[in-house]
């Protein structure tokens, strides 16, 4: 286990000369903002994403109980999402020898995250006022505003999100693990993009299993 | 902590990220790989709950599959009835109840518009047909044939 350690830790082995495998990287990952902005956007995106999700939840009927209360459900979930997300970032690095500091990386995540919420917003403001996303508003925004792809349906459900603005998200999440560990930011890019894609294509599967046969797309 | 410690738990982490997504792409390859028969509305394999009503000239039937413990498919199929149409011409619209192993009441299932309540005793549309997803619509030609193409899909 040693040995195979020792070769993780070379993987992510940062391009400093000093940087040997199985020495910690001290940290040095800044906060995204000083605290008080930090603390206020994060608060304007997560009530931002609890303002999304009621919209979407208090047009549908037989939503049991509140609709205030599910969304507040879903808000924390998604804070939660932030924090597994963090915390994988932060074990993952470990086994290569750097260290992250989790509630910075906390926070990057969380602000980062507000790229998502005006992608969903985008997408929904194009749905509310035309009924339809124009291409290129999909091509920033997320294929999920389109009405298929060439994608399984569950899986274009799956990968909605997939736009510009994903793609900036997760260069700025990579980019903030490069500032903490000091590794290339083609290596932290590709981590960070293995780790999106293989999370979606488990949310894919996932979906692909609730939906059987069923076909979708029907009221 | 022990640095081979951390290293090992960082090892875990990706581990466990990795043996999802293989868990749960070879569940979704072997569940892809089930043949399950077509969907053909025949009412004698379900369990009558309501009278159908005297055979309407129809085009087309519409089959909700609904559970009663999910509010927002019932209410979904009570907005389809509300809304559709009753004119000649206009689908037949019939509830299936499903994943329900007590025979419902005949009364949580009771609307105007629908023209019989069905239940799937034997479980065809899930163990038969493949299908999980409450409150989607199942149509079907006047022979009882599955049309595959939803409506605006």
């Amino acid at each position: 286990m040693v040995s195979l350690t020792s070769r993780f830790a070379a993987l992510g082995r940062a391009p400093r000369a000093h940087a040997g495998p199985g020495e910690s990287s001290s940290p040095r990952l800044p906060w995204p903002l000083p605290i008080a902005p930090t603390l206020l956007i994060a608060g304007v995106i997560t009530y931002g994403w609890w303002r999304a999700v009621h919209q979407q939840l208090v047009p549908m009927p037989g939503v049991p109980n509140d609709p205030r209360i599910a969304a507040t459900l879903a808000t924390l979930a998604r804070l939660a999402g932030n924090g597994l997300e963090a915390a994988f970032y932060v074990l993952s690095w470990r086994a290569f020898g750097h260290r992250i500091p989790f509630v910075r990386l906390y926070a990057w995540i969380t602000l980062l995250s507000g790229a998502d919420l005006f992608a969903f917003e985008m997408r929904q403001h194009f749905l509310d006022t035309r009924g339809a996303v124009p291409v290129a508003a999909a091509i920033v925004s997320g294929i999920g505003g389109l009405p298929g792809s060439w994608l399984p349906r569950a899986f274009h459900v799956a990968f909605a999100s997939t736009g510009l603005l994903t793609l900036a998200r997760i260069a700025f999440t990579a980019r903030a693990q490069t500032l903490a560990t000091g590794v290339a930011l083609g290596r932290t890019l590709a981590f960070t993009g293995a780790t999106w894609l293989l999370t979606h294509l488990a949310l894919g599967f996932g979906y692909a299993l609730l939906q059987g046969r069923s076909v979708p797309g029907l009221p | 902590m022990n640095r081979h410690i951390e290293r090992l738990f960082g090892c875990m982490a990706m581990s466990l990220v990795l043996a999802l997504v293989a868990g749960m792409g070879a569940w979704w390859w072997i569940d892809r790989a089930i043949v399950y028969e077509r969907p053909r509305w025949d009412e004698a394999s379900f369990e009558a709950i309501a009278e159908s009503r005297a055979a309407r000239t129809a085009a087309e039937t519409w089959v909700v599959a609904v559970n009663p413990a999910c509010t927002h498919c019932m209410a979904g199929m009570a907005a389809l009835a509300d809304t559709l149409g009753s004119a000649p011409g206009a689908p037949r619209l019939f509830a299936l109840v499903v994943d329900t192993a007590a025979r419902p009441a005949r009364r949580s299932l009771s609307h105007p518009r629908l023209d019989g309540v069905f239940w799937d005793r034997e479980g065809v549309w899930r163990a038969r047909w493949g299908h999980r997803m409450y409150g989607e619509i199942l149509r079907f030609d006047a022979a009882g044939d599955w049309i595959d193409v939803p409506r605006g899909g």
